[in-house]
């Protein structure tokens, strides 16, 4: 830097010299963010409130005591933005401040003309020179001098600083400060009145448009008041013709609230958002589709008028997509008076299949007390591309692919009140439903096809994954799932064990449990010398146990439950926030008795039981659930577990390695095929013959 | 031929500037306090403070043109003059005065100015610079500015 | 090389004296209202009207400028170099929206107009050391 004050500064002053430009760098940047946080502060008080008074008379408070502007205004555009109008100012005691700045007049003027900051701190040296050429210029004749007109404010400032306010391309005025000394803003002080700009032009807006709100809110109650007093002046047959108006009325209005949610449902609600944004791009997906069509509907709505047969249309169509709905599937369009739904869309799902299943299954189940005809149901699994389809401003979401076409020719040959699906899905169903071949048919485009009709849920009695047909269980306790499914629908009405499970895809898990349970419970106290201190434990409250031991999973993101990457963390955390969701459903549904032995439960889990000591009923449980997770039929790769290598697995648990459990021995013994030995014994490994 | 009112001008509380250039045309400016204009020989002679002088008296002697620009900062009334150096001296202890009289009027007039910012100026030891003017030329801004000045209408 | 002191002898408060050279070797010396900081190595000057200021710095680009604190009093000797004109862009528009601003208080709107800024290189800039 070639700054000289001497021929030859010495050391010692060049250090100095450097100490003060540290000094002064330090002391800027500190000013800076104090100035900036309380930029914030003022931001927020701003936005705090709707009234325009209060804003502006904040701002300038805030300019003032915050940033040490004494003489600030706040100037409002006039409607047609050619004069801006003092709205509110501070530090002006004894002025007039009545006069309006033409646009494009001195700073503030020009400001707003240019819609650009101005910042001067000449004004009175500049004003001086070119206002003594504008004399000259005029006395040799070559100038008219124009009008000026006079101005609010300070009358000989020398410093001004003008920040434009504009909101969406419409000026909406100028925020001013001035003084009387030279010089006296820096460009620091213009980034931190341009930001309070900002904050000030918002916030008028926002009070502006609430104020407008207002208006407009008290013209409809003004027009509402004199319509309601016009009514009361009708004699009584017009009165009652009005009420029969009203009532029809009324019955539009149900009408098209229907309609409304189900045009909701046209679209997946996570598309919505992106078509929105024009962000929605074609994608190939793996889907299942749904078409339903009703049986008998025509003759049913023979001699309706029109309007009737709409209502009763919509009726059906907005049941179906509350169904539809629960099952994560959506309604893609509605065909004369069917559905076709999709499920799996817009984003991947791992349960898209048996949803759509289990959607149909239901409302074949609900129908016929609903509506007064049938329906068939066609089902299909494919890839299709999945997007915003039609003409520009009128396209819908939307898929194209030949599984569309398959589930829409498979639910016409479908059996009345039956559920058919394309050999597609066939495999991917068969682990949970019971199927039965239709006849072959030639379908049009695709061939020769033989579909399958989904009859109903396999029955655990019949899986022989889950409970060997020569196990000890098989042979004696096969009743205590009818039991379960009887103290199921009896004292927890309430639930839907279905919907719940359908979100992994866990069908039966908890009557499979509650059924082993209780069985389990029952053998222990069969067998045995100290079978008294089984007797302690109350059924009821096992199977009840069993059966809502996993409730939260209603408020979890099905991804998230059938996420197979989650890490032992992650898994910890599902399984932390799976208990806290039971525990409040326990409590939202009266069962919060349960709470105690379900919390050990999941403390057994966590650990496997590699520390203390656990009641009776939490081992039973915790055998059962252990079991059935290893054997149930599962939607991820991998198969399940077969019975055998369960059984050893749940030997190796630490809790069975620390001492010899009764209980587990026990399960052990009853669910076990005929003949097999799995090591009872605390030792690593297992013998199987 | 310089008129007797641009004369007083020049004595007048009046604050100046001498420019001047080196062998390589690059161009030197001081301030001046006090001047004599002598109309007889339209000679002017100024009084350069020496702790500027340097380049000013260096370039001078080395090429000898000189401008000397004159302005009375309230209406910015200014004219420019243009000559060659006539000869470069100390000043002596009644041009000394000189200055601080013309110091004072300066005070006087621009009372907008705080005294302190002339009082400041280390005004001597000075050189007195004589140059004959041969160029005289209207500085005020506006119309004319730049223009030689029409001496027999002035 | 400017250094953040000299700034406020830039804000156009206190006149600028400058002097340029013709090409054929005569100094011209001027007052002018502003020298703009443009950065650290480059200034600017108003462009209004062609006078000889003007038309010296385009055959010899070499300037000497005194700059002057209007509170301190300090002054600044600046040796520049001019650069290019600009006719658009933010300086220009930030010098003639100040312009606008003070013609328009003396009814000299659409009179006073500005042609370009001036740019000019910073060659060195020291303190005066004419004052005690």
């Amino acid at each position: 830097m070639a700054v000289e004050h001497d021929p030859e500064p010495s050391v010692r002053d060049q250090m100095v010299e450097n100490q003060k430009v540290i000094d002064r760098l330090n002391a800027a940047l500190a000013r800076k963010t104090d100035e900036v946080r309380i930029i914030q502060q003022i931001s927020s008080e701003i936005n705090s409130t709707l009234d325009l008074d209060g804003i502006l008379a904040i701002s300038l408070h805030a300019m003032d005591s915050v940033l040490g502007f004494k003489h600030s205004m706040i100037l409002l555009a006039d409607k047609d933005e050619g004069l801006l109008r003092v709205a509110a100012s501070r530090g002006y005691d004894g002025h007039k401040m009545d006069a309006a700045i033409p646009v494009g007049q001195g700073v503030f003027g020009v400001a707003a003309r240019r819609r650009h900051v101005v910042r001067m701190g000449n004004i009175g040296a500049l004003r001086t020179y070119i206002g003594g050429v504008g004399a000259r210029m005029q006395a040799a004749g070559h100038v008219e001098l124009g009008r000026v007109s006079a101005m609010p404010g300070l009358p000989d400032a020398q410093s001004q600083m003008g920040i434009p306010l504009v909101v969406k391309d419409r000026l909406v005025g100028v925020l001013a400060v001035e003084s009387a000394a030279p010089g006296a803003f820096d460009e620091l002080d213009e980034m931190l009145l341009s930001t309070v700009g900002n904050q000030v032009a918002t916030g008028i807006d926002n009070a502006r448009l609430h104020l407008s709100a207002i208006e407009a809110s008290r013209e409809l109650d003004t027009a509402n008041a004199a319509l309601s007093r016009a009514n009361e002046t009708l004699e009584d047959s017009v009165r009652a013709r009005t009420a029969e108006l009203s009532a029809a009325l009324d019955e539009v209005r149900r009408e098209k609230g229907l309609s409304e949610t189900l045009l909701r449902r046209m679209a997946p609600p996570e598309v919505i958002p992106l078509m929105l944004q024009d962000k929605l791009f074609a994608q190939r997906l793996d889907v299942t589709i749904l078409f339903t069509d009703l049986e008998g509907f025509t003759a049913y709505s023979a001699g309706m008028e029109p309007d009737e047969t709409f209502s009763q249309l919509n009726e059906f169509f907005s049941w179906a997509g509350d169904v539809i709905g629960r099952y994560r599937g959506y309604i893609n369009k509605t065909l004369g008076d069917g559905v076709m739904a999709l499920f799996g869309v817009p984003f991947d799902s791992a349960t898209h299949r048996t949803d759509a299943v289990l959607a149909a299954l239901e409302m074949q189940r609900e129908i016929s007390a609903q509506f007064p005809f049938g329906m068939r149901v066609g089902i299909s699994t494919g890839t299709v591309t999945a997007g915003m389809l039609g003409p520009a401003n009128k396209s819908l979401y939307d898929v194209l692919g030949d599984a569309v076409n398959l589930a829409s020719r498979i639910q016409a040959l479908c059996p009345t009140r039956g559920v058919a699906v394309s050999p597609s899905c066939e495999e991917a169903l068969k682990p949970w439903f019971r199927l039965t071949p239709l006849e072959a048919h030639e379908i049009k485009g695709v061939g020769h096809m033989t579909c399958s009709q989904v009859v109903g849920l396999r029955a655990i009695a019949e899986d022989a994954r889950r409970i060997d047909p020569t196990s000890r269980f098989a042979a004696d306790y096969l009743p205590v799932i009818e039991e379960v499914e009887t103290f199921k629908r009896e004292r927890l009405g309430v639930v839907d064990f279905i919907s719940l499970q359908a979100r992994d895809v866990a069908l039966q898990h908890n009557e499979a449990v509650a059924s082993y349970a209780v069985a389990l419970l029952r053998a222990l106290r069969a067998g045995g010398a100290d079978a008294q201190q089984w007797h302690g434990i109350d059924e009821a409250t096992l199977m009840a146990a069993a059966l809502l031991h996993d409730a939260g999973k209603h408020a979890l993101d099905p991804a998230r439950l059938n996420d197979r990457g989650l890490d032992s963390a992650g898994r910890d955390r599902l399984r932390r926030e799976l208990l806290d969701g039971t525990l409040q459903t326990l409590q939202q549904i009266g069962e919060d008795g349960l709470a105690p032995i379900i919390q050990e439960l999941y403390r057994f889990e966590a650990t496997r039981g590699a520390e203390g000591e656990f009641k009776p009923e939490v081992e039973i449980l915790a055998a059962a659930d252990i079991y059935d997770a290893l054997t149930a039929p599962k939607i991820y790769k991998g198969s399940p577990w077969r019975i055998v290598g369960a059984l050893a697995e749940l030997m190796r648990l630490p809790y069975c390695q620390r001492r010899q459990r009764p209980v587990f021995s026990s399960f052990v013994e009853l669910m076990k095929p005929a003949g097999a030995s799995i090591a009872l014994r605390a030792r690593p490994g297992a013998v199987i013959r | 031929m310089i008129p007797e009112r641009l004369v007083a001008f020049v004595h007048g509380p009046v604050v100046s500037f001498v420019g001047t250039r080196d062998a390589r045309l690059r161009p030197s400016v001081s301030w001046v306090f006090g001047a004599r204009v002598s109309a007889a020989t339209d000679e002017i002679t100024v009084f350069v403070p020496d702790i500027e002088a340097e380049p000013i008296k260096r370039n001078a002697e080395q090429n000898g043109l000189i401008a000397l620009t004159v302005v009375e900062s309230i209406s910015h009334e200014s004219y420019q003059f243009k000559g060659k150096l006539v000869g470069l001296r100390p000043s002596s202890d009644e041009e000394r005065a000189v200055q601080d009289i013309h110091r004072s009027k300066v005070i006087s007039h621009l009372t907008k100015f705080p005294k302190a910012l002339f009082e400041g100026f280390r005004l001597y030891p000075s050189t007195a610079l004589t140059f004959s003017v041969e160029h005289v030329f209207v500085q005020t801004p506006g119309p004319g500015a730049g223009k030689l000045l029409d001496l027999s209408a002035f | 090389m400017l250094p953040d002191e000299i700034r406020p002898a830039m804000q156009g408060v206190t006149p600028s004296t400058i002097v340029t050279c013709s090409l054929d070797g005569v100094p011209n010396v001027t007052d002018i209202s502003q020298v703009w900081y443009v950065d650290k190595d480059h200034v600017a000057l108003s462009h209004q009207f062609f006078n000889k200021t003007h038309r010296n710095v385009r055959e010899n680009p070499y300037v000497q400028a005194i700059l002057r604190d209007a509170k301190t009093f300090q002054e600044w000797y600046l040796e520049l170099q001019y650069d290019h004109s600009e006719e658009t862009g933010p300086l220009f528009d930030q010098m003639d929206m100040e312009l606008e601003a003070i013609a328009s208080l003396t009814g000299m709107s659409g009179v006073f107009k500005l042609r370009a800024a001036d740019v000019y290189r910073v060659l060195s800039v020291r303190k005066s050391r004419s004052r005690q």
